[in-house]
């Protein structure tokens, strides 16, 4: 009997235990001159990324998920270099329209119970969309702000882009051909977003040079600042 | 990272519709996602947090580190607070504060339901390590364990990490290769303390065969033949491969070229490992350049100014700078001779056959010569009571533009000079308040009607001073405003100008980082006060920062030293601010213990934001035995002769030395040495063990010494001395010191001059015993004790021998000497000095002047009664020379034996020195270097102290035909006070003046002696030469 006494209270014992086990709830996946980022960070990144591009979380890869860790440790960088005075902060309507644009792109969305739904496939709920959206288009007028008065397109290059490149494809694709007047300000503007990508792709390049960028989880033997 | 985007698609429509959400979301995130991409692995998404997320927070724990104090500090800093519901913005905010501690390198947390519907929020920690001490084992000799550490570049303190190692690694094998071991191998060990996290690094150098050349390969139009390159050199296939020699194989070459005026010849070297050969193969590129050739045209300047001024020589190069500085030089001179409009232009051209020579030219236009004969400065002042706030004479000894003088015949000027002594002049008012100071001009060509002679008159207009009317001192908490006034100029009624702002800002700042505030900033404010406009209110505001204290210090290096030898020196304790002042002067009070090659003092962890912080200390202890060994040759000038010259003659003898010390004895910092020396002529040998810091106190120094002596003391005899002595040194204050001491020492003179009184010699070479315990005092207020201008330098030492102490000869010992230095006109020097001395003999010893000694007959046959004791001869006073009475010879003052003239001593002092001193007189080729003196000494040597006072006023010797006749020239009496002048020359070094003195004695003593052996003894009295010469380092006194 005290033998059976003392299974029972040992199962209940570990029964109580598991119950009571704890769970890793966040953790350091990467540090930037500093600045944490969090699983958590890198987790809604991700839930994020899958919402906005329509696709099932339990399709995300491993490269999916570095992708992801790599674009958080660039927007922190950018972040540490931009003053936020220094820009104009998104309106309302700005990020309004920017959900919109997001909630066109799902084609099962048809009313507020089906776009509800797909946010919380994600794991996301309507502020935080909205949080992610808003600091997304802060990080994107950031850059441009940057970057923007270091960039000129003169009209040879448009001219060029116009005859060598546009219309050969409209060409091809048989579509109606359109004037160069007609065109010139959004060839203007795409050739500056082109300079201006490859002068972020050479900016975060130098930033992360210069930078002290460590990922604890990743590392072995060795803690990601110091020894083990 | 995907940040490409193509935007224009199938159709214009599409492509530039999508222009307006830009490229540049691309990198943002969500259209980054590959749409088409297969899912290859999944990982599930933390959403742990969900479960727990608003749950009221239990307990907080930290798992990972030790001490419970820690625990505490880090709970305080972590924004999750118990019973406080857990939200996921305080998480991360508390994960941010525990990280930017700089204490671990990675945090995880986790949570547990607690039966009560709480969570326990566990931070799981992995901590940092810090550089802790780096020792090498293994290193070749070539590169030393010290350049390896360097060369490692790991800071003591920092973080270290993986990366940093092998970083440190690559540096130690490059270092390895420039120096030859290109096999060598480099690990590492390290032992991490989880306590400190400190972690101490070994390397280990496995150095391998040094390499040798391989082949040397020469290129370029050299001039030379390959062989002889290789030669100049010094670099031959075979060598040995060290860093040296190819940096010296460079040099030599470079110097080889530039001897011949190639200065532009270029030399440079590339050089190829082969591992098989473990060789390295060097190929020379030289490039000789042109022959420079550097010419004056327009004014005759002879090839040693040339030289002087274009500085290509000296530097063996040409640059432009160098050009340009030959230019300055050259305008410098021209001006110094009174070409002050003169114009030097450089001119460059190639000539030869093949563009081989280059000729530069300065092209002079000296235009007309002048003479700056004066410069008038006229001050307008507003103060009401008429001072102007600077003199004429501190303006002018501020100014470059100076009249004609002794150094510029033609005086010096130039508008530049003008122009730079007039902002000077501006910025030395503006710096006093003086904001509208305006300073003038006017050039008077033809002055006093003489052609080409100039005048400069200034006008200095100094307008209103600005003064502080208040100062307020906002944001200090920890330093009090007296605190903080106490380190600054700026206070009401001080004036005001930028220039004290700025110094009282690195005042105030360097005050806040000594007291823990290393992030402390500083601005500063000021108007003109209502009503009064210059009268400023000032205003410095600090931000004061967090302040960081002591947390431990930790000690690291110590193999043989105790620890507390290195814990009392301390300056930094557990508790304190953290003051950088503190721990530079830990590392100079650790290097003033001698007994370490290197201090490091670091914080740890410096980048980490944590309120307490370790210090380490980490030394590199010295080696513990020092040798010195070394055969030479020794020349003496005044050796005994053992005949009858009392000038002595030259000695000359091989000697051998040798010295051993051993620093910290026993683990403390004492220091026993022994050293020696041995010839001929001079025999020495000395042991001594000195405890610095005894009884744990800066102020206290205890020396036990055993010396051994037998030399030359003065040309009458040579002094054989066996010397024990015991001494404390206290010190009392930073000018006083008192040393207390027991001296037990045996004595003897010997190698007496063969006509010495033979009565004498049994009375004077017996050995003593003097056993005398005696204190010194010293009080050295002097500026400086090179050359001291101002201030009093005193010494007093006493002694008595008695029986009770083991002396054979019973006597009392004092002598006081006192000097004072006084400046006048702010460039000369009268300095003075003072010495008594008076030896009194007790018990049965007796003092005995010349003649009576030489009336005794003690101890000349066994029949002979023995000898009383006298006080030995080398324990007497002496004097003259270049350091005492420069009327004599050295140490020729006061009695001399009656037989053969020779100075004996005496046992009472005196001398008065007086010396005006001259400031430095500016001389081409000497600058300001040299300098002279006048001076006056009196004084001599008496018999006894009765003598010494009764002969204090007698000028002369008394009654001298007593000493020049044979009849009576055993009442020559020596008791009076002797009188010389002289001028001395001073010419500075960094050891001091070099000093040549000429001393006119004005009353030289006449004295007896007797020439030949006996008995055909001749009477020949003779009087001490007047003049003397002295050469020797330092100032008199």
């Amino acid at each position: 009997m005290p033998k059976k006494l003392l299974h029972f209270g040992l199962v209940i014992l570990l029964t109580a235990a598991c119950a009571y086990a704890g769970n890793i709830i966040d953790r350091i996946v990467a540090t930037v001159n500093g600045h944490i980022i969090l699983q958590s960070d890198w987790d809604e990144a991700l839930s994020y990324e899958a919402f906005v591009n329509g696709r099932p979380l339990n399709q995300v890869t491993l490269e999916d998920r570095k992708a992801a860790l790599d674009r958080l440790i660039d927007q922190e960088l950018i972040r540490q270099q931009i003053h936020p005075a220094d820009f104009r902060h998104p309106s309302a309507a700005d990020v309004d329209r920017r959900i919109e644009d997001i909630r066109k792109e799902h084609s099962e969305v048809v009313d507020e119970l089906t776009w509800k739904a797909a946010l919380q496939l994600c794991g996301l709920s309507e502020s935080e969309l909205r949080q992610k959206v808003t600091a997304e288009l802060e990080e994107m007028r950031m850059v441009d702000a940057h970057l923007r008065p270091s960039v000129q397109v003169d009209a040879r290059s448009v001219e060029s882009y116009y005859r060598d490149k546009l219309l050969p494809e409209l060409r091809a694709s048989g579509a109606k051909e359109v004037s160069l007047i007609e065109v010139a300000p959004k060839i203007k503007e795409l050739l500056a977003q082109q300079k201006m990508n490859d002068l972020l792709i050479t900016w975060l390049r130098s930033l992360r040079a210069e930078s002290s960028i460590r990922t604890p989880f990743q590392s072995s033997g060795i803690g990601g600042g110091g020894l083990e | 990272m995907q940040l490409t985007g193509t935007l224009v698609r199938s159709a214009v429509g599409r492509a530039l519709a999508s222009v307006s959400v830009g490229v540049l979301l691309a990198f943002l995130c969500a259209t980054a996602l590959a749409q088409n991409q297969a899912p290859e692995q999944t990982f599930p998404l933390l959403s742990a947090i969900a479960d727990y997320q608003d749950l009221p927070v239990g307990d907080i724990e930290f798992r990972g580190v030790e001490s419970h104090k820690d625990q505490a500090e880090l709970r305080q800093m972590v924004v999750l607070k118990p019973g406080e519901p857990l939200e996921r913005a305080k998480l991360r905010e508390s994960i941010q504060a525990l990280y930017s501690t700089g204490r671990f390198s990675d945090i995880q947390v986790e949570a547990e339901h607690t039966p009560d519907h709480q969570v326990t929020v566990v931070f799981l920690t992995t901590p940092n390590y810090f550089v802790g001490e780096i020792t090498v084992e293994g290193a070749p000799g070539h590169p030393t364990d010290t350049q390896i550490i360097n060369a490692s570049k790991l800071q003591l303190g920092e973080l270290l990490t993986r990366e940093e190692i092998e970083r440190a690694r690559v540096g130690i094998s490059d270092l390895m290769e420039q120096n030859g071991y290109y096999r060598s191998q480099v690990s590492d060990e390290e032992q991490p303390d989880a306590k400190t996290q400190q972690v101490a690094i070994r390397f280990k150098v496995s150095a391998g065969e040094r390499a040798h050349v391989g082949s040397v390969t020469i290129t370029g139009k050299t001039g030379y033949s390959p062989e002889e390159i290789r030669e100049i050199a010094n670099i031959h296939p075979g060598d040995t491969v060290s860093a040296d020699g190819l940096t010296n194989a460079l040099q030599r070459l470079r110097k080889k070229y530039q001897k011949k005026n190639r200065l532009l010849a270029q030399v440079t070297v590339n050089h190829v490992y082969r591992p098989e050969k473990n060789a390295v193969d060097y190929t020379f590129d030289i490039d000789p350049g042109p022959v420079v050739e550097v010419a004056v045209e327009g004014f005759h300047l002879s090839r040693r100014l040339i030289r002087k001024y274009i500085p290509v020589y000296e530097e063996n190069a040409l640059d432009e700078d160098l050009l340009n500085e030959g230019r300055r030089n050259l305008l410098d001179y021209l001006q110094t001779r009174g070409f002050f409009e003169a114009k030097v232009a450089i001119k460059r051209e190639s000539a030869g056959t093949s563009n081989d020579r280059l000729r530069v030219s300065y092209v002079v236009d000296p235009g007309p010569r002048h003479k700056l004969v004066k410069i008038g400065i006229e001050i307008q002042t507003l103060s009401p009571t008429g001072i102007k706030y600077f003199d004429e004479a501190d303006l002018r000894s501020r100014m470059q533009v100076q009249p004609a003088g002794r150094l510029f015949s033609h005086g010096r000027y130039s508008q530049s000079l003008l122009a730079s002594d007039i902002r000077g002049l501006e910025a030395l008012y503006r710096a006093q308040g003086f904001a509208q100071v305006k300073i003038t001009s006017n050039l008077i060509d033809n002055y006093g009607g003489v052609p080409n002679q100039l005048a400069v008159q200034l006008q200095v207009d100094e307008g209103p001073q600005t003064l502080v009317g208040a100062l307020h001192i906002m944001g200090n908490k920890s330093r009090s405003e007296d605190e903080l006034r106490s380190v600054i100029y700026t206070q009401e009624g001080q004036p005001f100008s930028d220039y004290y702002v700025s110094n009282d800002r690195d005042s105030i700042l360097n005050d806040y980082f000594n007291h823990g505030f290393p992030n402390a900033s500083f601005e500063a404010s000021a108007k003109p006060m209502e009503g009064q406009p210059y009268r400023m209110d000032v205003t410095f505001t600090v931000h004061e920062g967090d302040q960081v204290f002591v947390d431990q210090v930790l000690l690291s290096g110590l193999y043989h030293t105790r620890p507390y030898i290195v814990q009392r020196q301390l300056q930094v304790h557990p508790g304190d601010p953290v003051s950088q002042i503190d721990m530079l002067d830990t590392q100079r009070r650790l290097y003033d213990l001698s007994i370490f090659n290197q201090v490091d003092t670091a914080v740890q962890n410096p980048d980490g934001k944590e309120r307490e912080k370790n210090i380490l200390v980490n030394v590199r202890e010295a080696k513990r035995y020092t040798f010195n060994y070394g055969v030479g040759l020794e020349f003496q000038t005044g050796q005994p002769t053992g005949g009858a010259s009392p000038t002595g003659r030259t000695g000359v003898s091989p000697r051998v030395s040798f010295e051993v010390t051993r620093l910290n004895f026993r683990g403390r910092n004492h220091t026993i040495a022994f050293k020696s020396h041995v010839g001929r002529l001079q025999q020495r040998a000395l042991l001594s063990y000195d405890a610095p810091r005894w009884f744990n106190s800066d102020n206290l120094r205890l020396t036990f010494t055993t010396f051994y002596d037998n030399t030359l003391d003065v040309t009458t005899f040579t002094s054989r001395r066996l010397e024990g002595s015991v001494q404390a040194e206290q010190k009392l204050s930073k000018a006083s010191t008192l040393f207390y001491r027991f001296q037990y020492r045996r004595v003897q003179a010997a190698n007496f001059a063969s006509n010495f009184s033979p009565n004498q010699v049994p009375l004077l070479s017996q050995p003593t015993r003097v056993g005398m315990p005696g204190f010194s005092y010293i009080r050295n207020r002097r500026d400086s004790d090179l050359e001291s201008t101002r201030g009093s330098y005193t010494t007093l030492d006493a002694g008595v021998a008695a029986g009770y102490f083991g002396s054979e000869a019973n006597f009392s010992r004092l002598l006081v000497q006192n000097s004072t230095y006084h400046l006048f006109k702010k460039k000369y020097v009268f300095a003075r000095s003072t010495t008594i001395g008076m030896e009194d003999a007790f018990g049965n010893t007796v003092i005995l002047s010349p003649a009576a000694a030489a009336s005794q007959t003690c101890g000349t046959s066994s029949t002979a009664p023995p000898c009383p004791p006298v006080i030995p001869l080398p324990e007497r006073f002496f004097s003259g020379g270049g350091n005492s009475h420069r009327g004599f010879g050295l140490n020729q003052a006061g009695p001399r034996d009656p037989q053969s003239g020779f100075p004996v001593g005496g046992s009472a002092l005196f001398l008065n020195n007086l010396e005006l001193r001259f400031p430095p007189v500016t001389l081409p080729w000497l600058q300001d270097n040299l300098s002279f003196a006048i001076f006056h000494d009196s004084g001599n040597v008496f018999d006894t102290g009765h003598d010494m006072l009764h002969s204090l006023l007698r000028w002369h010797q008394k009654n001298p035909q007593l000493c020049m006749q044979q009849s009576t020239y055993k009442q020559c009496d020596f008791n009076y006070v002797s009188h010389a002048i002289g001028v001395g020359v001073r010419y500075k070094t960094p050891i001091g003046p070099v000093r040549f003195d000429f001393g006119y004695n004005l009353n030289p003593p006449s004295f007896p002696s007797f020439v030949g052996t006996a008995p055909n003894q001749v009477f020949a009295p003779k009087q001490a030469s007047p003049f003397n010469v002295y050469f020797s380092i330092g100032q008199t006194f």
